[in-house]
């Protein structure tokens, strides 16, 4: 039992997970070095679900760290970009599962997976259109074509550097 | 035969027959009778007058006779009395029995009257019953033409009906297929819709939860520098143009613009260092190239650049010396001529000590290549030819000069002078226009624009020193009242030297352009090849871009399209709708039209079971009146017989 760790959800789910791959997010580690593993350490911030999907991205990272993302990403294909598996792994149709993965990539303190997580938003909004991310996001277009026009107007360097 | 007519009050008077005349006895009225017993008493009386007294004696005696006769008679008369009571018996017992006829004949006088009247009664009511059933007839013939018109009417309309329903089945059949073919689409479309249904309810359920984890949220905390970072600056301001509250994320945010900046710098970084793999890469063309050609175009602009532009100005110092007056005399002129002369051939000579304006690379170059010595060789012999070329034409010039001494001729030389100037610079603008055209070539951007614009700088001089020499040259002029410190001729000879240098330069110049718009050519053609591929590179990503344009055609087609179609589902249902409504009411005015003509037809069946009920009414009542007409006839005969029986009885 020295090497499980007992992890308990915001929906009082409780997943035991092997120390080894707990120990990939710093915050777990930390409590474990704090508090030692025989406890309970309560995850508030994180559903069960998303738990799942983490403690399987520290699966396939058991053994090895991730290499950093190049940045800017050179493709909106993010298995151009990264390795196929953890591409496979963050193509997640629903957004909402993935800014959850965020979040608790970020509560959790795994920076990779927090890397990998945010390349895949920026794949939405990479090359797109306004409109399109507009819609990939569900964002109201406040603004006139005044508006628009002058931003375009301030920002046309932007454009010129691409 | 004889008649005696015996009057008795008690019996009434009648005409005795004889017994074979009895069957023609006629009762008589007994006033008649009385008429008649008085016509016959009269009668006799006036016999009795005339004949009383003829006969008085014959009655006398016959009296007697009588008497007996009357006793006779009296037997006779006992004899007829009883024959009379059994005639008056018989009589009676016929009376009774013509009585009886009588009655019987009254009963079938009045039976007959009344099955007469009842005939005619019947006859009246058939023919009343028949004039109206004729009416009805009539009136269910009228009935009928209406109800024919009416039924062709309906015909017409059933047919037309039939006909519209035929077509509408068609349409039915044709929407139906199209139905059927948009039926697959539009299930899928409802799938769509109820997967869109479920979406919409999950999306309401989920929109609480989305909101508090949006992109906003994303963006506003710590993980927007992580999302942005894997952006290029043009996606983040694409991402600025979507909402103003993104725009103010964005636009408010220091390091951001910071990663920008700095992304902006990196990627000028990584276009010098593509500047430099490409500066390389021509390099690496243009050792390639044939050294000769190399070495020719190099030497050609250190020449250009050093050597001519160092003579030029050396030519222009000379010809501001003779202006402001420092050339002291002819044969100082002469001297000082000759040794630019010999400075020139000296230049010249030297040509292949050209590392003077060489760079370190080409001096590297130089060192590792053996072959430079002999560009330079080849070179110096260009120049070396260059110089014999410019000498002889020097000595034309000078032979020219020698010929014509004269004041016309002096103009003449002024004239030459400006249109060698023009020429100059018609030359200057030539190398101008090669300079330009070399501009193109990267790595001789540098060494040309500093070249050409010394090369402006000079012809900027040599304008000047034109307008200082014409000036100069007036001054040569003597006038009464002014002597020039120097002639003419020695001006000339000055000028004559000058311009056979310039001349020189000129040719000298000429042949430069040539080469060097051979090398020119030789890099132009390198960069139309570079051109080309660019344009093969251009012309592929442009029809990248078509692609995705029709692409972004095509899904935007389809987008309509399957807008288009769920318009046409729509129309296509509420056409369905309509026509089932359509059948619908048709089928309704179907089934009234068949039930009119279902009771047409009962009205029909009817007026012809009528019509026979009537026909068979005819029937019975000829029937009836045979029958009737025949009793009556029956009747009729036994009357004929009775009363024959009668008479034959009377």
């Amino acid at each position: 039992m020295e090497n499980k760790v007992k992890l308990s959800t915001q929906d009082g789910v409780i997943i035991e997970v092997d120390k080894e791959v707990a120990c990939k997010s710093h915050l777990i580690n930390t409590i474990i070095d704090d508090t030692g593993s025989e406890e309970e350490i309560p995850l508030p911030n994180v559903k069960s679900s998303i738990l799942k999907k983490v403690i399987q991205y520290c699966e396939l990272h058991r053994n090895d760290t991730p290499p950093e993302i190049e940045k800017p990403l050179r493709s909106n294909n993010l298995s151009d970009c990264v390795e196929q598996k953890d591409a496979e792994f963050i193509d997640i149709p629903n957004l909402e599962e993935l800014f959850d993965i965020i979040l608790a990539a970020n509560y959790l303190d795994i920076k990779s997976l927090l890397d990998l997580s945010c390349a895949k938003v920026a794949t939405y909004i990479k090359g797109k259109t306004p409109e399109e991310i507009r819609k990939t996001f569900n964002i109201q277009n406040d603004l006139t074509q005044e508006e628009e026009q002058q931003i375009r107007e301030e920002n046309k360097w932007a454009e010129e550097t691409s | 035969m004889k008649q005696q007519i015996k009057q008795d009050d008690s019996v009434q008077p009648m005409i005795i027959l004889q017994p074979s005349q009895y069957k023609f006895m006629i009762f008589m009225d007994s006033s008649l009778q009385k008429d008649l017993d008085k016509l016959y008493n009269k009668h006799n009386k006036q016999i009795i007058d005339k004949e009383r007294f003829e006969k008085i004696q014959s009655v006398k005696d016959q009296v007697k006779g009588l008497r007996e006769i009357i006793n006779d008679y009296q037997t006779q008369q006992n004899e007829i009395d009883s024959l009379k009571l059994q005639l008056q018996n018989q009589i009676k017992a016929i009376l009774s029995k013509e009585q009886i006829i009588k009655n019987i004949e009254d009963t079938y006088m009045q039976q007959m009257e009344e099955i007469k009247n009842n005939y005619e009664q019947r006859q009246f009511d058939l023919v009343k019953e028949c004039e109206q059933l004729k009416l009805r007839n009539k009136e269910l013939e009228e009935i009928n033409i209406k109800y024919l018109t009416q039924n062709d009417l309906l015909l017409k309309a059933n047919n037309n009906y039939q006909q519209r329903l035929n077509e509408v089945e068609m349409k039915l059949i044709l929407a139906e297929k199209t139905n059927h073919v948009t039926s697959f689409e539009l299930e899928q479309m409802k799938e769509i819709r109820a997967g869109a249904l479920f979406i919409q309810g999950a999306y309401k359920i989920l929109n609480q939860q989305y909101k508090e984890s949006n992109i906003y949220t994303l963006l506003t905390n710590k993980y927007k520098s992580t999302i942005l970072s894997f952006l290029e600056p043009k996606d983040i301001f694409t991402l600025m143009l979507t909402s103003k509250q993104m725009y103010f994320i964005i636009q408010n945010n220091r390091s951001l613009l910071n990663y920008i900046v700095n992304y902006r710098t990196s990627v000028l970084n990584k276009e010098i260092k593509y500047l430099k793999t490409e500066f390389n890469y021509f390099n690496d063309m243009v050792y390639q190239v044939p050294e000769e050609i190399i070495q020719i175009g190099i030497a050609k602009f250190l020449v250009f650049k050093f050597n001519i532009g160092q003579y030029m100005n050396e030519i222009f110092n000379d010809a501001y010396e003779l202006i402001e007056g420092k050339f002291q005399n002819q044969q100082q002129v002469l001297q000082q001529q000759q040794q630019q002369q010999t400075q020139n051939d000296s230049i010249y000579q030297n040509e292949d000590l050209l590392g003077l304006g060489e760079t370190d690379e080409q001096q590297q170059q130089k060192q590792q290549n053996s072959t430079q010595y002999n560009v330079a060789q080849t070179a110096s012999n260009i120049f070396t030819k260059i110089k014999s070329y410019t000498g002889t034409h020097v000595q034309n010039s000078n032979k020219n000069i020698n010929v014509s001494p004269s004041q016309p001729q002096q103009n003449k030389q002024i004239k030459s002078l400006s249109d060698l100037s023009i020429q100059l610079q018609q030359e200057y603008q030539d190398i101008d226009s090669l300079i330009l055209d070399s501009l193109q070539v990267p790595f001789l951007k540098a060494q040309v624009i500093q070249t050409r614009r010394e090369m402006v700088d000079l012809v900027k001089k040599s304008l000047q020193i034109n307008q200082q020499l014409f000036q100069t040259g007036r001054k040569c002029i003597p006038t009464p009242t002014y002597q020039p410190k120097f002639t003419m001729q020695d001006f000339m000879q000055v000028l004559q030297m000058t311009f056979s240098k310039f001349v020189a330069h000129g040719h000298y110049l000429h042949l430069e352009s040539q080469q060097l718009q051979q090398t020119c050519n030789y890099f132009s053609k390198l960069l139309l090849l570079q051109h080309k591929q660019i344009y093969q590179l251009k012309s592929q990503i442009d029809d990248q871009k078509v692609e995705l344009d029709s692409q972004k055609e095509m899904k935007y087609y389809i987008q309509d399209r399957a807008k288009r179609f769920e318009e046409r589902i729509i129309k296509a249902e509420e056409q369905i709708f309509t026509l089932n409504k359509l059948n619908f009411d048709q089928k309704s005015q179907i089934q009234q039209l068949q039930k009119k003509e279902k009771e047409l037809e009962d009205l029909i069946k009817e007026k012809e079971q009528k019509t026979q009920t009537l026909f068979q009414a005819v029937k019975q009542i000829k029937i009836e009146k045979d029958q009737i007409e025949t009793k009556l006839n029956q009747v009729l005969m036994n009357f004929k017989n009775m009363k024959n029986a009668l008479s034959k009885i009377v």
